[in-house]
């Protein structure tokens, strides 16, 4: 059996099958997102108007998918994430700009990234991914359920790759973890081996 | 081992009303909740929304404290009421379960978002405005054994959890999902919409020339779906989730895509898994939010459908656009038109406004129909639709 291609950023640290790839210098959250961006080696102008949740999840789907092949159809290709805090770092930035109302003044670019599926969307606008797509907000990675959902979808014919993971940005942390899936593998998505994949990579980065 | 999807009860409570009932006589009324809302807390100057009574909803929620299984003193938020009272509507006619076999779904975009106000905030603390802690409580209002889970996919989360719950139940992953679609008119994001420019001055006019926005409201609503066929004992008819789908454009975030062959692929998705034509479909009940290019991408779809000539209406000039809960919503309202075979005129609509032809519903009156298509889309891409169907019990 294929080993499931996972991908893990936090504490500054990107993780590719469990190997560290990039140390960064630095431990600033955004700071660090520009070294893995210079790492992926990608021009992308769009990259850089996003929030930083969706800036997490787009270089945690980029670094996955380099050397993967997703289907031809691409309304075959989709995505699932779960999320803990939501877009709770835009939405305060939204929020203050509301607080005062002699002082007005909400932002149509920040506001349209106070959705988490808006992440998923810049994963599917730079893959060309047309097919299932969906986001769950959890307090922590369900291994279970995330592979709950993609045994589901596979079963009832509706895709033939599905990225699977958890993507957080919140004030004082942050993480992401995505691994590769597909149809023709399906029996053996395992919830148990995701969970201790995602285990195996957070216990590296907290070294 | 393929299931079927029943739909055993629903639920709702909007700006036309408390219960499936009220709202269903208000539609069929041809009545708009969309109204002038003169409101600092909502949004420096006036504006166009739909909003429910705070007076009955309060009113309704003390009625039901007696059922929470937190305790009596236990405080709840806006939100959370709206969401529970939706639910109370179902339990009522059908008492739903909670064990291991019965899954919580919340559709909502923003939740508890009012809490992020700095005198809110300082008396829920940031863990409150979280969507799952809001799912949190309201599943331990109820009792539920599984995690609540919360589906977060924009205007589409309504429509997306009943495709996603009917794939959970036909391969019998779990046997009962109860799902709940809620959003609140907010001043967070009412000033949002603002600042993208897309809400009319007006009461909305989708799919006819002159639209020029939407308007936002609030809703709750709650689904009943399960396999078992006990919980059809009270129902005249047997309705169902026949199929549905997801897709993205993977074309703008924002924008919708120019070809509509992202919704295309949802609707082709779930017709595919139903096992039916467009000349199976009755009924299109369209995402309709009259911006000029949701509609405009809408008629695109349906035309790649091949459901140009089939009655399509959009719920958004009665409701208003309630986000999370409007697929939701508008879905209870399906299976409504489906069971009192009615078709709603398309509030709003004069003349037609979109570059493909489409045969916009004009009059809300008496129409046989077998299956409705629901579809959706929405910020970051996404798109949905899901067909529900009534049949005959034997």
């Amino acid at each position: 059996m294929q080993e499931i291609k996972h991908v893990y950023i936090a504490k500054s640290c990107l993780f590719v099958n469990g190997q560290l790839v990039l140390k960064g210098e630095n431990s600033i959250f955004v700071k660090y997102l520009k070294e893995v961006y210079k790492y992926a080696d990608i021009k992308y102008s769009k990259y850089f108007k996003m929030d930083p949740l969706s800036k997490l999840g787009f270089l945690a789907a980029e670094v996955l998918l380099k050397d993967k092949k997703c289907s031809e159809s691409a309304e075959r290709n989709g995505i699932v994430l779960e999320n803990k805090v939501s877009t709770y770092l835009v939405d305060m930035k939204h929020q203050i700009t509301i607080n005062d109302k002699e002082n007005y003044f909400p932002s149509p670019a920040n506001f349209v990234y106070t959705l988490p599926n808006v992440m998923t969307g810049e994963i599917c606008i730079r893959h060309g991914f047309k097919g299932e797509n969906a986001v769950f907000v959890n307090n922590e990675f369900d291994a279970k359920f995330v592979c709950q959902y993609i045994k589901s979808m596979y079963t009832a014919d509706k895709a033939d790759m599905l990225i699977g993971g958890f993507v957080d940005a919140d004030e004082d942390d942050y993480e992401a973890f995505v691994f590769f899936t597909k149809k023709e593998d399906a029996e053996h998505i395992d919830a148990k081996l995701i969970e201790e994949l995602y285990q195996k990579s957070k216990a590296l980065a907290t070294q | 081992m393929n299931k079927k999807t029943y739909i055993v009860g629903d639920s709702m409570i909007s700006s036309l009303g408390f219960g499936t009932e009220e709202n269903m006589k208000a539609l069929y009324a041809g009545k708009s909740g969309v109204q002038r809302i003169e409101d600092i807390q909502l949004y420096p100057e006036p504006f166009m929304g739909a909003r429910l009574d705070d007076k009955q909803l309060n009113r309704c929620f003390s009625s039901l404290l007696m059922m929470s299984k937190l305790p009596q003193e236990f405080e709840f938020t806006r939100f959370e009421k709206m969401a529970i009272i939706s639910m109370s509507g179902v339990y009522r006619e059908q008492a739903f379960p909670t064990d291991k076999n019965t899954l919580f779904i919340l559709s909502t975009t923003k939740g508890n978002i009012d809490l992020l106000q700095e005198e809110l905030m300082e008396k829920w603390g940031k863990e409150r405005s979280m969507l799952y802690k809001a799912a949190e409580v309201i599943a331990q209002f109820w009792g539920f054994e599984n995690k609540a889970r919360v589906l977060s996919n924009a205007c589409i989360s309504g429509v997306e959890a009943l495709h996603i719950a009917s794939k959970f139940i036909k391969q019998g992953v779990y046997e009962n999902v109860i799902i709940v679609g809620a959003d609140m008119l907010t001043e967070f994001v009412v000033s949002g919409f603002m600042s993208f420019q897309s809400l009319s001055a007006n009461v909305c006019k989708p799919f006819d020339e002159g639209r020029d926005g939407l308007n936002l409201g609030e809703a709750a609503g709650c689904i009943f779906l399960s396999s078992n066929e006990k919980y059809l004992k009270n129902n005249k008819d047997i309705l169902e989730v026949l199929g549905g789908g997801s897709s993205n454009d993977a074309n703008h975030i924002s924008g919708p895509s120019r070809t509509g062959d992202g919704q295309f692929f949802a609707i082709s998705s779930a017709m595919k898994e139903a096992g039916v034509t467009s000349d199976d479909i009755d009924h299109v009940s369209a995402h309709g939010t009259a911006t000029p290019y949701n509609d405009e991408m809408e008629s695109k779809a349906l035309n790649l459908a091949g459901l140009q000539e089939k009655p399509v209406n959009s719920l958004k000039a009665y409701f208003g656009h309630t986000i999370g809960a409007a697929g939701v919503i508008e879905s209870i309202v399906a299976i409504h038109n489906l069971i009192d075979q009615k078709i709603l005129k398309s509030l709003g609509f004069e003349k037609h406004g979109v570059s493909m032809p489409l045969h916009i519903s004009q009059e809300t009156k008496d129409y046989s129909m077998k299956n409705i298509l629901k579809t959706a889309s929405g910020f970051g891409g996404c798109n949905a639709a899901v067909i529900i169907s009534k049949s005959e019990k034997v």
